[in-house]
């Protein structure tokens, strides 16, 4: 056989390899990717709100709907949050700003489930520290988290998703896929683009570990 | 001046071509397993996670142990495929570090030495550009100098300098290249893979 024929086959082949055994681990291994997901479809902005370029009647944000159009934002920090309030607001969903989110924390309604934190962050993450009493619903491990968070989704009046802020998308493409595929009242959805960054930089308390928010029953 | 005959003499002995693989063979052994997610398991069912001794690898930056859910991400701040190419990322994801750590192994066996090394140069002549171009998107974007400029571009090491990773890069491709050039036979367990 031609060596050069012989080298690309055995390259082909450790590819090929390579492939099978990563199939077969991702089907077994609690870490795998749904191979048929569409893990980035919220960020294409598919969603009917960000279809219409515009809030549907009477779904006037709390947050950002009082501030003007193209005002990159008086609360966002750096260039990476002021990205992504650009981006949250082009997709149709709602930031909100730090004190809002502070005064949410302390609200009584939050003890009710009235006012719901949600950390869309992974596990380790998670763990590492995050705003005390947030529920955890890993983006890319949403089928594990779905079904106990949903109910509870669908009656707060307010849901404040959040993952690192910065670069991090995890909380928007969370929120878009709370509304646009478990349809959840967009009104009630706000993504709070500081993040943990920001609850941290501002001195905020922050919970370890895996407690959180325990959603023991459905909530009826 | 030839300098074939100088490398035939310097390549018969085998060792220069053992150095490459044993380099080559733990960089992607290592980077590609760290990505794959199976360590993280392993160490976090067994709990030595917890242990002095992980934690202070961990902490020393060698490896960043993630899984395919990460590696997803860092491929798409490169915008190699583009969101509607999904399945395509997806497979991507799975499959790259198991790739990358097959090739690894291989080189450190000793097994189809030229393949192994044709996928890595193939890898390397690839991603290597890419990690130029987001370092300097971020550079631009960040108003620093370019060796200031630090992230995580997917490698298996967690946040890195751009220019150490460039440097890096280069040596491994002058690697895979000596490895695909070499003749020699010595210290290796099957040298061709397939028949000749």
């Amino acid at each position: 056989m031609n060596e050069i024929r012989r080298v690309f086959l055995e390259a082909l082949l450790i590819c090929a390899a390579g492939t099978a055994v990563g199939l077969a681990v991702n089907a077994v291994s609690p870490m795998g990717l749904t191979l048929g997901r569409d893990y980035f479809l919220a960020s294409r902005g598919t969603g009917p709100r960000a279809a219409a370029g515009t809030l549907p009647a009477g779904t006037a944000p709390a947050a950002s709907g009082t501030r003007p159009a193209g005002d990159p934002d008086h609360h966002a920090e750096s260039e990476a949050e002021t990205a992504a309030v650009m981006r949250l607001r082009a997709l149709g969903l709602q930031d909100i700003p730090h004190a809002e989110v502070e005064e949410s924390f302390r609200s009584p309604l939050r003890e009710s489930m009235a006012i719901l934190f949600v950390d869309a962050r992974d596990a380790r993450h998670f763990e590492e520290g995050h705003i005390p009493g947030a529920i955890h619903v890993d983006y890319y491990q949403i089928d594990r988290h779905i079904d106990q968070v949903l109910p509870y989704c669908h009656a707060a009046e307010r849901i404040i998703i959040y993952c690192n802020g910065g670069n991090c998308d995890d909380s928007e493409l969370l929120a878009q896929s709370l509304v646009t595929v478990y349809g959840v009242d967009p009104a009630h959805v706000f993504v709070y683009p500081g993040g943990m960054n920001e609850w941290r930089r501002r001195g905020m308390p922050v919970e370890r570990g895996t407690a959180g928010t325990r959603l023991q029953e459905p909530r009826p | 001046m030839n300098l074939r005959p100088t490398f035939r003499r310097w390549d018969a002995s085998g060792l220069p071509l053992l150095l490459a693989r044993l380099v080559l063979g733990v960089a992607f052994t290592v980077m590609g397993l760290a990505k794959t997610g199976v360590p993280s398991l392993i160490l976090e069912r067994t709990g030595w996670k917890d242990s002095p001794a992980v934690k202070a690898v961990l902490a020393s930056d060698i490896v960043a142990l993630t899984g395919p859910v990460e590696f997803l991400k860092q491929m798409r701040q490169y915008r190699v495929f583009s969101d509607r190419m999904w399945p395509l990322m997806n497979l991507t994801a799975v499959a790259l570090p198991w790739v990358e750590t097959l090739c690894g192994l291989f080189l450190l066996a000793g097994v189809a030495v030229r393949g192994a090394a044709l996928t890595l140069l193939a890898m390397l002549l690839a991603f290597t550009p890419m990690v130029l171009l987001r370092g300097l998107e971020l550079q631009a974007a960040g108003g620093l100098a370019l060796c200031q400029v630090r992230f995580d571009c997917g490698c298996g090491a967690g946040e890195v300098a751009l220019c150490a990773k460039l440097a890096e890069n280069t040596a491994m491709i002058l690697l895979s290249v000596l490895a695909l050039m070499s003749s020699a036979g010595r210290f290796c367990l099957r040298r061709r893979l397939l028949p000749a």
